[in-house]
């Protein structure tokens, strides 16, 4: 049997003091993509931020295994250097290191893990080119120091940019589609679904059906509370949309 | 007086009496220099002898407690030999121009080079005694006029030797010039002086890089006193790079006089020593003169380092921008004292400073300070300090994206120190300080940089 990407199991987890996620259970196979959608404060950024290893982010009950190993036991960068990857909803605005220098850093620091020779600048940049066609960015945007001054767009795109240059196994994009226009959502979702493969899966953290239906998850997972209370295919997207989340809340009190 | 105990004994010639004796015990090595020479010496030590060491009460000396400087029978630093490699083993960019060494003090012509450039003067105070010694005469008796403290007065009296650039009128010197002064510990704690006199004649441009460094581990105190002037129109950029040893104590008095329209921009770099203080003083002395001080102090555990500047604007149209930026790890701590003076009629001066304070631990401490006296009416002049941490949501979006615990905090700290180390004109020079002042804070591991 194929060992799942991500098998999350009974997980509850504390942001700070408070207790968060209380009992999440998901499992995501090589080569899916499953969305999660809930409410606001539901506790999506909070599981994002838990995979990533974010500090002051803690399990305190349940397991959480990437490719079969304990993915709470690892440092950040080594989960980043093992395939996870995180695009921020929020991505941080660093002054001084030009997002040059950062992405090269990045990918370097990947590849080593990876056994791989560092790219020099030149070779960086080739790269680097080739990838940023795919979210259609612009050069100067690499001399820039990171995301300072980006437009929320910019930023957006600079994650998945970041997405491509390290080729993770696992990507969880949290609300990589908020505050994009239409045309901005398409080129984003056209990248990521130029990254879709069988080794690569997906968690697609979204308020919003219209980027389901540009990136199709296999799975819809609703959130509420700290908990998923639905399940189901893509029409659950739909169906979200057509009805709100407060045709959730009656369900799961229901249920 | 209890003789019975040599640790008494040490704190017996504290002070000033072991300066005025040790100067009556060297009269011998100095038998062969001039009469002026000799007169400014005497003035200075007596001078000295009068005034005292500073203590804790001074307010100049408030955060930096002169006592364990001033206890301490610091011997004449011995004849020293410093070989190539050894200085070759910084990597610094000495080669890129005229370069002229000094260790322990004495000149050493084995270490030091000339480019052949006639406009540009590079030589030791020895060597022009033994010429034309007007100039330094004429120099030195006015740079003795200003009003000092203890240790310049210290220096002027015992400095050996010194180094003298001149650049002549109307010249553009291509290639920038290093005074280097290497310090070579000894067995018991010794002192040396250096010395150095730069003078960027009217219309002149020149850059000088003085560095600094320490050869060897040991008690050493580095008590340096310089000038450097801006003739009319003339451009100097001034570099100080301090790399000094874990017990070397580095204290500086530096000044800086920028004549009628001219500039002089002055980079400081203090990445080591035990006890640093620098003492900066810029002197504005004719309308339309102009002055840059950036400065970049890195403390380390178990350092103290005291940067001082003072700006005193004595004429109208003056500019001066000012941008000092420290970096304290481990146990650590640092102050800034910043002094911004506009006298009476130095109208439309524009005068502004900035100080700004990474700690990248708990334990690191800072003291800053600024001081506006402003006796002019029409005048622009802003200040302003921080004390920050390094962002950990930056820090965590770096290491999510693979990049190491350390790497990210020396990728922030570099950030932040960046701004100032950019005001290095020499790209060799820049490149190296980057890396000198990353290896100060990161490979030592005493860091202990906050997770
Ligand atoms: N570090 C923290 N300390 C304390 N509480 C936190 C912390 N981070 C998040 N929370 C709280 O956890 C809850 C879930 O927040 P989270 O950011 O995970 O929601 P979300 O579903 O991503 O919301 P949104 O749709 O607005 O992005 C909120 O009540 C939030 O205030
Ligand atoms: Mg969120």
């Amino acid at each position: 049997m194929t060992t799942p990407m991500l098998e999350i199991r009974g997980l509850h987890a504390t942001a700070g003091e408070t207790l968060i996620l209380k009992g999440i259970d998901l499992v995501l196979m090589p080569g899916e993509v499953h969305a999660v959608m809930g409410p606001n404060g539901s506790g999506k950024s909070t599981l994002a931020n838990v995979l990533a290893g974010k500090p002051g982010y803690a399990v305190v009950q349940g397991q959480v295994l990437y490719e079969g190993r304990d993915l709470t036991a690892m440092a950040p960068e080594e989960r980043a250097r093992a395939g996870v990857f995180l695009a921020f909803q929020y991505p941080v605005e660093i002054p001084g290191v030009s997002n040059f220098y950062f992405l090269k850093q990045a990918v370097n620091a990947v590849r080593a893990h990876r056994g791989l020779e560092e790219l020099d600048a030149m070779e960086f940049l080739t790269l680097a080119r080739e990838k940023m066609k795919l979210v259609e960015m612009s050069d100067k945007l690499m001399q820039r120091s990171l995301n300072e001054g980006f437009s929320g767009g910019e930023k957006k795109r600079n994650e998945v940019l970041q997405m491509a240059l390290l080729d993770p196994k696992l990507a969880v994009l949290d609300e990589t589609d908020s505050g994009l226009d239409i045309d901005a959502l398409r080129v984003l979702a056209d990248g990521v679904n130029a990254l879709r493969g069988p080794e690569r899966s997906m968690l697609v953290i979204t308020h919003y059906q219209r980027l389901l239906e540009h990136i199709v998850p296999d799975r819809v997972h609703v959130l509420s509370g700290g908990r998923i209370v639905k399940s189901g295919g893509k029409e659950l997207a739909h169906e979200l949309e057509e009805k709100g989340y407060g045709w959730i809340a009656e369900t799961a009190a229901s249920a | 007086m209890d003789r019975g105990d040599g640790r008494e004994r040490m704190s017996d010639v504290t002070s000033e009496r072991h300066w005025t004796e040790l100067f009556a015990a060297t009269e011998a090595d100095r038998a062969g220099e001039p009469g002026w020479l000799g007169s400014l010496r005497k003035t200075a030590i007596a001078r000295f002898a009068e005034q005292g060491f500073p203590t804790r009460r001074d307010e100049d000396w408030r955060y930096t407690n002169p006592a364990p400087i001033a206890k301490v029978a610091w011997r004449p630093a011995p004849e020293a030999e410093v070989s190539h490699e050894a200085l070759g083993a910084f990597a610094l960019p000495l080669a890129d121009g005229p370069c002229i060494v000094f260790v322990n003090g004495r000149h050493a012509p084995a270490l030091s080079a000339a480019d052949g450039d006639p406009q540009v003067v590079v030589a030791s105070f020895g060597a022009l005694l033994r010429g034309d010694a007007a100039p330094l005469e004429r120099a030195l008796a006015a740079e003795a006029a200003g009003a000092d403290g203890a240790f310049p007065l210290l220096a002027r009296a015992f400095a050996r030797d010194g180094a003298w650039v001149h650049v002549g009128r109307d010249h553009a010197a291509d290639r920038p010039i290093s005074l280097v002064f290497v310090s070579v510990p000894g067995a018991a704690p010794s002192a040396a002086h250096p010395r150095f006199v730069v003078t960027a004649a009217p219309g002149s441009r020149a850059a000088v890089h003085e560095i600094h460094l320490t050869v060897g581990a040991g008690a050493q105190l580095s008590n340096a006193l310089g000038e450097l002037i801006a003739g009319d129109n003339a451009q100097l950029s001034h570099v100080k790079l301090v790399h000094a040893g874990a017990e070397a104590v580095h204290l500086a008095k530096t000044r800086l006089r920028v004549l009628r329209d001219a500039r002089i921009a002055s980079t400081l770099i203090s990445l080591g020593a035990r006890i640093a203080r620098h003492d900066v003083e810029a002197v504005l002395e004719a309308e339309g003169a102009e002055c840059a001080l950036d400065g970049l102090y890195v403390a380390t555990d178990g350092s103290h380092v005291d940067v001082r500047t003072l700006v005193d604007h004595r004429r109208p149209h003056g500019t001066s921008r000012e941008l000092v930026k420290g970096v304290l790890a481990g146990k650590s701590r640092g102050i800034f004292n910043g002094k911004i003076v506009v006298r009476e009629g130095a109208q439309k001066t524009n005068a502004q400073q900035k100080n700004e304070n990474l700690l990248l631990t708990r334990d690191a401490e800072v003291n800053s300070k600024p001081q506006l006296e402003i006796e002019a009416d029409d005048v622009k002049c802003s200040h302003g300090s921080t004390i920050g941490q390094l962002d950990a949501d930056a820090i965590f979006y770096l290491r999510s994206r693979g990049i190491g615990e350390r790497e990210a905090a020396a990728l922030l700290t570099q950030a932040f120190a960046a701004q100032v180390v950019e005001t290095i004109e020499s790209e060799a020079l820049r490149e190296r300080v980057l890396a000198l002042a990353q290896d100060r804070i990161f490979a030592s591991g005493a860091g202990g940089v906050r997770s």
